[in-house]
């Protein structure tokens, strides 16, 4: 095992205050004689309920504060045409989306959201200004399940469920067009994703069994980087960057519960969800972020909004 | 809009099993409010209202031109379309399963297995009465894109091929994405917008230095030249 000095360059520092410190920083405070740590948790508190409870719908955001969510699924055979933006406290209704459907991407925020595909090898897109959704071009391939990470204008759609198959093509949309770029390496559907469009995460997700692996994407190719530490898919949820996110929810196959942070080497398992959910949807940061609706057994179609906060600060070190 | 379907019966069917799920006095709260809620359900704003499709999709930033507007409302119409031809398919199934609802239910001995058929027959004629108010709005929908098409089409451009107006209704477009740009704007938005613009420019000097006529003889498959030899 490391020591601290091999880590840190130096040895634990003795000093008369607290100090300005970075995650991970130990000190003694001689004032007071404790041993102290900057640290980080995180933990997840109930937010506001979305009026129409669903699952397999498209959503995102761009903060804790600003998320939306638009179609899925609502009941036996029943698609939402519904679209909803939360503001932190309360979700309210939006303008109608014009194709219902399951399990589209979603992407961007509440002033410039994108949704493409869909169940049944959807390839439309649908683009909202704040006001009204209007048509947009079509993906090259139809597609569910898909991964995705970015803006309105600058989107990647990575992935999915096409043509009864797992798939490993990726698209990316300038404002106008989508254009084919660079495969991931594991075939795969619903797997989480998370990033912008040159700066990407594509977690976990099914190929035939489940997986582990994570790719990470630079604006043109993908590469392997280190696995989470439980596989899952039903659409879990990715937020944050590829230096620092969020990864939570899904099935294993039984809905999860589970969350895992990633500070850009490796993946942590940090505080669970209040309850497990597949197919749900995510926005924000590493350090203030959301995940909303999806399936739950009871209710099956959820209404529920966790938000994810990090409280930073001095801990005392305790011994026992 | 005239209603074809008839929520305020279904709503006062649905009255007696509120009881089920709601205080007494809110079940009276519900009756006392059933005129009300009928016409909530029937006046909602479904889709995007004719205001909204003029200012909002078709934005003069997006759409700045009237060609770009047309062959938007082109866009949107047959969505809207074909939306209404699967909805039309999704009725006619509800209609056949609520039927066969029906017969279950005559030939059903069993009391509470008929009761369990009855609501879903009960559910399934609410769905009937939700396609019906949606494939309403679809129907405005295509027609209002109908009557914007017939506007913006001036007859300055082609109407027939959606290409012809797109390198300057584009190039527009850009300009004024380009205007929005700030120091803040990450940088995929930049490159797309800039790397489009560029693009832009340089399909526009290539086709004016080929000049139209010359662009269309080398897009024709050569003719064959039966025996004339160099």
């Amino acid at each position: 095992m490391a020591t601290y000095k091999q880590l840190k360059g130096i040895n634990v520092q003795s000093l008369d205050a607290d100090p300005t410190a970075i995650e991970g920083d130990v000190w003694y405070n001689s004032s007071i004689g404790k041993l102290k740590m900057y640290q980080s948790s995180g933990s997840w508190a109930t937010g506001g309920n979305i009026n129409t409870a669903r699952q397999e719908g498209g959503g995102n955001g761009a903060s804790q504060t600003a998320a939306w969510i638009a179609a899925g699924y609502k009941a036996d055979t029943n698609l939402s045409l519904d679209n909803e933006h939360y503001d932190g406290t309360s979700w309210t209704e939006q303008g109608n989306i014009n194709t219902g459907r399951k399990t589209p991407s979603g992407l961007g925020t509440n002033t410039a959201s994108l949704v493409a595909g869909g169940e049944g090898d959807l390839a439309i897109s649908e683009e909202f200004n704040g006001s009204a959704w209007a048509e947009g071009n079509n993906m090259n391939q139809g597609r569910s399940i898909s991964s995705f990470a970015g803006t309105q204008t600058a989107g990647l759609i990575a992935g999915g469920w096409s043509e009864d198959a797992y798939q490993e093509e990726v698209e990316a949309y300038d404002g106008t067009s989508w254009s084919e770029v660079g495969d991931i390496n594991t075939t795969r559907g619903n797997a989480a994703g998370c990033g912008i469009q040159t700066a990407a995460l594509m977690i976990s997700g099914a190929t035939a069994p489940l997986t582990v692996n994570v790719e990470q994407y630079d604006g043109s190719s993908w590469t392997e980087i280190a696995n989470v530490n439980t596989a899952r898919t039903s659409v879990p949820v990715g937020f944050g960057t590829t230096a620092a996110a969020i990864f939570c929810a899904g099935g294993t196959p039984s809905p999860s519960a589970l969350t895992e942070d990633w500070d850009g080497t490796s993946w942590t398992e940090v505080a669970d969800l209040p309850a497990g959910y597949r197919f749900s949807q995510g926005a924000g940061t590493a350090t203030a972020g959301l995940r909303f609706a999806g399936a739950n057994p009871t209710p099956a179609q959820s209404n529920v909004t966790d938000e994810w906060t990090v409280a930073t600060g001095a801990e005392t070190i305790a011994f026992d | 809009m005239k209603e074809k379907r008839n929520i305020h019966e279904l709503i006062v069917r649905e009255e007696p099993h509120l009881h089920e799920i709601l205080d007494p006095a809110q079940v009276s709260k519900f009756k006392e409010l059933t005129n009300e809620l009928r016409d909530t359900w029937t006046k909602k704003q479904m889709f995007r209202t004719k205001t909204e499709m003029e200012f909002s999709v078709l934005n003069d930033a997006k759409y700045p031109t009237n060609a770009a507007k047309y062959w938007q409302c082109v866009r949107e119409q047959n969505t809207h379309m074909e939306n209404l031809m699967h909805l039309s398919f999704e009725a006619r199934k509800n209609d056949i399963e609520i039927k066969q609802k029906q017969k279950e239910l005559e030939e059903e001995k069993d009391e509470l297995k008929k009761e369990l058929i009855q609501v879903e027959i009960d559910e399934k004629t609410y769905s009937k009465a939700t396609m019906q108010l949606v494939a309403a709005h679809r129907m405005r929908e295509v027609t209002e894109w109908s009557n914007f098409k017939k506007i913006y089409n001036d007859g300055t451009f082609d109407d027939k091929n959606v290409d012809t107006h797109q390198l300057l209704s584009y190039k527009k477009v850009m300009k004024n994405r380009k205007n929005t740009l700030t120091p803040g704007s990450s940088q995929p938005e930049v490159f797309n917008v800039l790397g489009q613009m560029q693009s832009i420019e340089r399909i526009e000097e290539e086709r004016k230095a080929l000049g139209h006529e010359q662009k269309k003889a080398i897009s024709e498959t050569p003719k064959p030249t039966y025996g004339k030899q160099g």
